[in-house]
């Protein structure tokens, strides 16, 4: 079993009137590659910036590698930071720059290690480039070659492809996690992008409104959510219907939307229900119990991407294989597993689910 | 059959010695969507701006209904051109960025502000019209561009990488919104993109361009299921592209000996026994679970609600696209299967043929 290479504990921080962080608990192990994510304002840099040290919590504590740090500056944490504006000296060659923290520090054979990390990064040849020679990949690339040059076994990246072309983002995320596994790095990766977090993190934390809403695999999150909101956020696009509690069945509980009766995972036991049923999940079926009409279609490669409008007005997106043309009367059924069933939220679904 | 709206003739054009366009050819029908889709430095942004007048071709034709438009002036061409940054007025409000070409073309007040305000609404930026560029984020102004370039009148419109600003869920709202409002108006559109499930989603028919010239022309299925060459079977679906010999023929199908993987069914055009060939495999057309071959699941990676899974077999890696599930674990072996007859095209050295 791999140690915990970060802990934190019962952190809060408030701005004035706004709890930043509330009381937020979790535990990182060694070699994990884990991701922050929430909307603007959940919290997630303010967590950051506590575990780095550039910012005071007012209760709580943080563990790197087993040793309390609350009390030592960002420099005596043994953590590489990196952020979306990209901190390089502009007089200095990739090279110089990759090595100065590392020579600061006395680093014994920082050279050797500089230019194994640089040719892992693919950047070699660029070694006596000065920054501003370089693409924003590239630049980003150097600051995290810094970052590993000095030694330090935990990162922590807070939107490190921010700036980037969404192109030019997508490569060098996986690159990055390619890195730190290959060197066995522990990384905390803060990101308002669910898609990039879902694509390199072993573990996420969803967080919103300063606590953390759930932790789990990228798998775990899209296909057991503990909230419509992890629903909402996580995973692209979802459906969501709202009825009435009709009755109950184990682990079940059945629906009425209106137009149809609908069974899903999950146990309320009467008022209104929120049912949500992924895209990929919802099949064409002719003895489906699921009636309406097929309102557009685009074709995405792997898939068609359908909108079904429903009697009664609601509308669903399906994904599948299967070419229907548009205005064709069809029906659709799903595995009640496949379905999670929530009680309506207080503050509306809405509410529940908003992230902008 | 109808005039073709937009003929493009041998069109040919180098900066020095890089020959950016090298001899395309095609036709466009009006109201068609017409998207071209390749990676940079593919020829893509030229030939745009040689249809919108922005460059002059070194030699070739263009013709609108038939008339050719080299040496005109891109205001007299009827098309309103969107390039890949914003190019806003910094000091004229959102409101006064969209309406402005059309003050200029002396448009009557009322025509102007039904146009305007048709375009923010399609944008959904109508209520930032008082907003200056600077206080809306990168994806709004994109979206005050295309709001200008829809409200211009233009019977043709170009885009140039139009979404590549915009989040994942505001592209997949925007694209469809931009196809609508197109139709609806019976445009003729040009699109220019590097994403191909863009161009999957939006197109009538798609050109895929390499290297200076157009290598597929085609309706968005015709080109995904039935590639002309590796590149596009790579570029467009994202095949695996394996290595083989093709050690039996029968007319145009045979068998191929992949390294690594054992002897495949095979179609291909007519290529000769004993000679090597590249080996396609979509990542969404493997069956995983059960069938003849064994792997090893070596990563895991979740985007938009598909489950991108690296397989290791021996040497060779696959990668397969499947339904996101919680049994898909690293490190565990497990069986597939691969939709026999695969696409097998001759093998021309691997830089030149999958460079991308």
């Amino acid at each position: 079993m791999s140690s915990v290479a970060l802990r934190v504990l019962n952190l809060s921080k408030r701005f004035d009137k706004i709890i930043a962080l509330n009381k937020v608990s979790f535990e990182v192990r060694e070699g994990e590659y884990f991701a922050i994510i929430g909307p603007s304002g959940s919290g997630k840099s303010t967590l950051l910036k506590c575990i780095a040290g550039l910012e005071r919590p007012d209760s709580g504590d943080v563990y790197i590698f087993g040793k309390l740090v609350n009390d030592l500056p960002p420099e005596k944490r043994e953590i590489g930071l990196i952020f979306q504006e990209i901190y390089l000296f502009p007089h200095m060659i990739v090279k110089s720059n990759v090595l100065y923290p590392a020579v600061v520090k006395g680093v014994k054979s920082a050279e050797d290690t500089v230019r194994e990390i640089l040719s892992s990064m693919n950047i070699e040849l660029r070694a006596a480039s000065l920054p501003s020679e370089l693409s924003l990949g590239d630049q980003q690339k150097a600051s995290l070659a810094r970052a590993l040059a000095s030694g330090a076994r935990l990162l922590l990246l807070d939107e490190p492809f921010g700036s980037m072309d969404p192109r030019t983002a997508e490569r060098l995320r996986y690159e990055v996690r390619r890195v730190a596994k290959s060197l066995g790095l522990t990384v905390i990766h803060v990101t308002h992008n669910q898609e990039e977090a879902m694509a390199v993190a072993d573990k996420i934390a969803v967080m919103r409104k300063g606590r953390i809403e759930q932790i789990g695999s990228p798998l775990e999150l899209y296909l057991r959510p503990k909230s419509l909101f992890v629903a909402r956020f996580i995973g692209g696009e979802n459906n969501f219907l709202v009825g009435k509690v009709v009755g109950a069945n184990g682990d079940f509980t059945v629906l009425d939307i209106g137009s149809v009766v609908l069974k899903g995972w999950g146990s309320v036991t009467s008022g209104l229900a929120v049912l949500t049923i992924r895209p990929e999940r919802l099949r064409f079926a002719n003895d489906g119990q699921i009636e309406g009409v097929v309102d557009t279609r685009e074709f995405l490669g792997k898939t068609y991407k359908y909108v079904i409008r429903l009697n009664g007005g609601v509308s669903l997106i399906v994904r599948s294989r299967e070419k229907i043309e548009v205005g064709a009367s069809v029906r659709l059924t799903f595995n009640p597993e496949d379905a999670l069933v929530f009680p309506y939220p207080k503050e509306g679904l809405e509410e529940a689910v908003r992230y902008e | 059959m109808r005039e073709a709206s937009i003929a493009v003739k041998n069109l040919t054009k180098s900066y020095g010695p890089i020959r950016a366009l090298d001899g395309i050819t095609f036709e466009i029908e009006e109201g068609e969507y017409f998207v071209v889709l390749g990676p940079i430095g593919s020829g893509r942004s030229t030939l745009l701006k040689c249809i919108a007048g922005l460059e002059q071709p070194d030699s070739g034709d263009i013709l609108f209904d038939g008339v050719s438009v080299v040496g005109l002036p891109p205001d007299k061409r009827l098309a309103g051109y969107m390039p890949p940054g914003y190019a806003l007025f910094p000091h004229m409000t959102v409101w006064e960025n969209v309406a402005y070409g059309l003050w200029i073309k002396g448009y009557p007040k009322h025509e102007i502000e039904r146009r305007v305000e048709e375009a923010l609404k399609l944008v959904g930026l109508l209520h930032r019209a008082d907003s200056y560029p600077h206080q809306l984020s990168g994806g709004q102004r994109q979206r005050v561009a295309l709001a200008r370039a829809l409200a211009s009148g233009a019977r043709l419109l170009l885009l140039d990488e139009p979404l590549t600003a915009l989040d994942a869920v505001l592209t997949l709202e925007v694209r469809r919104e931009v196809r609508r409002v197109a139709k609806s108006l019976g445009l003729t559109v040009i699109h220019v993109t590097h994403n191909q499930e863009e161009a999957m989603a939006v197109a009538d028919k798609i050109a895929v361009m390499r290297k200076g010239r157009i290598e597929q022309i085609g309706e968005p299925e015709d080109v995904y299921f039935h590639p002309s060459s590796p590149f596009c079977a790579k570029f467009v679906a994202g095949a695996n592209l394996l290595r083989g010999q093709l050690i039996e023929t029968y007319g145009v199908v045979g068998l191929a000996k992949v390294e690594g993987l054992g002897v495949v069914k095979v179609e291909h055009r007519g290529l000769r026994r004993g000679s090597t060939v590249l080996v396609a495999v979509r990542p969404e057309s493997v069956e995983l679970g059960e069938g003849r071959f064994r792997g090893r699941i070596v990563d895991v990676s979740l985007v938009s609600g598909v489950a991108r899974v690296w397989l290791q077999i021996g040497n060779l890696q696959l990668e397969v696209d499947v339904e996101p599930r919680l049994s898909l674990i690293a490190g565990m072996d497990i069986n597939f299967d691969l939709p026999e007859p695969l696409l097998a095209f001759e093998f021309k050295g691997l830089e030149e043929e999958v460079e991308l």
